[in-house]
């Protein structure tokens, strides 16, 4: 059963957040590595490394935390048959009132 | 050649982001099945998601920068663009408005008049509307373009084709929802891409005392120096920062401007439609952090700004230039065009609900299906992405673009906050009234625009200002003397429609006080206080 928030929303943001935070945040620590390995003057390479794992971090969580897109189709098929359900009750009381 | 030499790294992040937005949009493509979903979002986001894309359609870069270079140019004052400008008037629509806009089941501010007045004023609100968004739109696309020209030495027609092709199609293909998933990114992002610069400058200063030291003394104060206007930079008095910009210019523009609220519109219920402006109010307390502060450690770090073709504008990238590394700067140059592009993408999501619900549908193809609507909504956002490549060309031609925009602002959101104003809360204001105080008020701008010098009001800001208060209060007494003269709506026809008019109980649910919109609302009012006292 997706989680709650999937179920209305169909696609989890936290997944995209996750992701994202996860891609810049290794490429931050990665640049602030191979800048700390080759220095250059005037790059400090430490503030990439602190902050890129920082992101990776929040990435992580996020990642971990979210719904993912296997859950989604079936959050969308919940929802369709919500719909329908929906559909056919007001059907049946609008019959029921008029009989 | 412009300000910033990109490494591979950095454009790369800049890609991943554009590939993120645009992947994000066919994503939601086909799970956006009805109007509903594409111009409202489904009416199914938590709290948290109306409320931090409440407050991104809202943070532009021209924001970002805009607020950046007034505090360069004007000191910790403009901090009151935030505090006074916007937490009040969030409060207000949150507590008093948001029940209403919300319970009436509307689309659109313009269907709102249409309830509560008549076609006509539906009508007029709705065409001024979609005209403003469109060059609003293209002011964002040409800042965005003039901003990367500076940077990274961009072409600025490159620029403006680019950002209007990513936009059309992440908006086209998801609606509402892909506007907003990507303005939430874009939140993050801008957070993460700017917080480290006032960390890293207020280490280098001394802190919050060593920055004070070194600037101006007029600089550092809110309230201490408005006892007149020639005695802050601003050059506005109390007087006027409470009446126009805390007032008129705020609540004409949080209370009424559809583009910030169609974003509370999608919350899943009242209570989230509620809450997702004080989550917008609590940010806007914390948001000078990475838009004021850094202007303020530009005068000491970088100065000279504003001299010799220098813009302000240039103070954030600068800083950003400063401190951060290859693969930061990628990120700090996303945060800035994340900001645009939100920005843009709020009024182009904006323009399309208004044109396809109270436009297209309303006078020109009232038996249109569901389906259709939807892929007019699609047809319409494309349209207004071409349309805004053209009005970028017309901002390039305004020597100013912020004093372009609260031009704007101060012609049409102003009278409209007192058409809305009256609207709600007095159930005597007739539908025609509504209609002429509106139109005399818009009226009355475009002729003090048009006639009255700035000169005459001393700076393009008081020109604003006053102008903003003015319209307001010709449209607020057309309305109340036409409405003397002419016939209400029943009763009837004003349920819900009305403050005085909704059952208690109807649209809201009984609440655990600490979950109460009023007591969120309450500590927000709290820590506006400690914040101006601390700052006074």
């Amino acid at each position: 059963m997706p989680k709650k928030q999937s179920k209305t929303t169909f696609v989890d943001l936290k997944f995209f957040l996750g992701l994202m935070f996860s891609i810049y945040g290794t490429l931050l620590a990665g640049t602030g590595i191979y800048y700390a390995l080759n220095p250059v003057l005037g790059v400090d390479s430490s503030i990439d490394i602190y902050w890129g794992l920082f992101m990776l971090a929040i990435g992580i969580v996020n990642y971990y935390k979210s719904d993912k897109p296997s859950n989604w189709n079936k959050a969308l098929a919940i929802s369709g048959i919500e719909r329908i359900e929906k559909r056919l009750k007001g059907i049946l009381d609008e019959a029921t009132e008029e009989f | 050649m412009g300000v910033f030499q990109l490494t591979i790294v950095d454009y790369l992040i800049i890609a991943i982001y554009f590939v993120f937005v645009i992947f994000i949009g066919f994503l939601l493509r086909k799970r956006v099945q009805t109007s509903k979903d594409f111009f409202l979002a489904g009416r199914s986001n938590p709290s948290w998601i109306a409320g931090l894309a409440f407050i991104s359609a809202n943070m532009g870069a021209l924001e970002l920068l805009g607020m950046c270079a007034g505090a360069y140019e004007y000191g910790f004052i403009q901090v009151q663009f935030y505090w006074l400008g916007a937490v009040p008037a969030i409060l207000f629509l949150a507590l008093f408005m948001m029940p209403l806009y919300y319970g009436t089941k509307v689309h659109s501010v313009p269907a709102y008049l249409k309830l509560r007045y008549n076609e006509a004023t539906r009508g007029l609100n709705a065409v001024i509307f979609a005209g403003m968004t469109l060059l609003l739109s293209g002011i964002s696309m040409y800042a965005l373009a003039l901003i990367f020209n500076i940077l990274i030495g961009w072409s600025i027609y490159q620029s403006i084709i680019l950002s209007a092709l990513i936009i059309g199609v992440y908006v086209s293909l998801g609606g509402l929802t892909s506007s907003i998933y990507n303005e939430i990114l874009q939140f993050f992002l801008i957070w993460f891409g700017l917080l480290l610069l006032p960390i890293l400058g207020l280490s280098e200063v001394g802190g919050w005392s060593g920055l004070t030291s070194r600037i101006p003394e007029a600089f550092s104060h809110i309230w201490a120096n408005t006892a007149t206007a020639s005695q802050n930079p601003m050059g506005v008095d109390w007087l006027g920062l409470v009446l126009g910009l805390g007032f008129v210019l705020s609540f004409g523009y949080w209370c009424t401007d559809f583009l910030v609220i169609q974003r509370t519109l999608s919350a899943k219920d009242v209570e989230a439609a509620q809450k997702a402006p004080l989550i917008g109010g609590a940010i806007k307390l914390v948001l000078p952090l990475i838009a004021i502060i850094p202007g303020l450690l530009a005068i000491t770090l970088i100065p000279g700004l504003g001299e010799g073709g220098q813009s302000y504008n240039l103070a954030l990238p600068l800083l950003i230039k400063r401190y951060f590394p290859p693969g930061l700067i990628g990120i700090g140059l996303t945060a800035l065009m994340a900001g645009f592009m939100s920005g843009m993408s709020g009024n182009i999501t904006a323009f399309s609900t208004v044109w396809t619900d109270d436009i297209y549908k309303t006078y020109v193809n009232q038996k249109a299906s569901d389906k259709h609507l939807v892929w007019m909504g699609r047809v319409s956002v494309i349209v207004a992405c071409i349309i805004s490549v053209g009005t970028a060309f017309i901002a390039m031609s305004f020597p100013s673009i912020m004093d372009y925009m609260q031009a704007l602002f101060s012609l049409i959101n102003a009278p409209l906050f007192a058409t809305i104003l009256l609207g709600m809360f007095w159930k005597r204001t007739t539908p025609w009234g509504g209609f002429f105080g509106l139109i005399t008020g818009i009226i009355t701008g475009i002729v003090l625009f048009a006639l009255v010098p700035v000169s005459y009001f001393g700076t393009i800001m008081a020109a604003n200002i006053w102008r903003a208060w003015w319209t307001w209060t010709t449209c607020f007494l057309v309305t109340l003397a036409v409405s003397m003269v002419t016939k209400p709506k029943p009763e009837e026809e004003l349920k819900g429609v009305v403050y005085g008019l909704i059952e208690k109980g109807e649209i809201q649910k009984k609440l655990p006080w600490y979950s109460r919109p009023i007591t969120w609302a309450l500590i927000i009012v709290a820590c506006l206080i400690i914040v101006n006292i601390i700052f006074f």
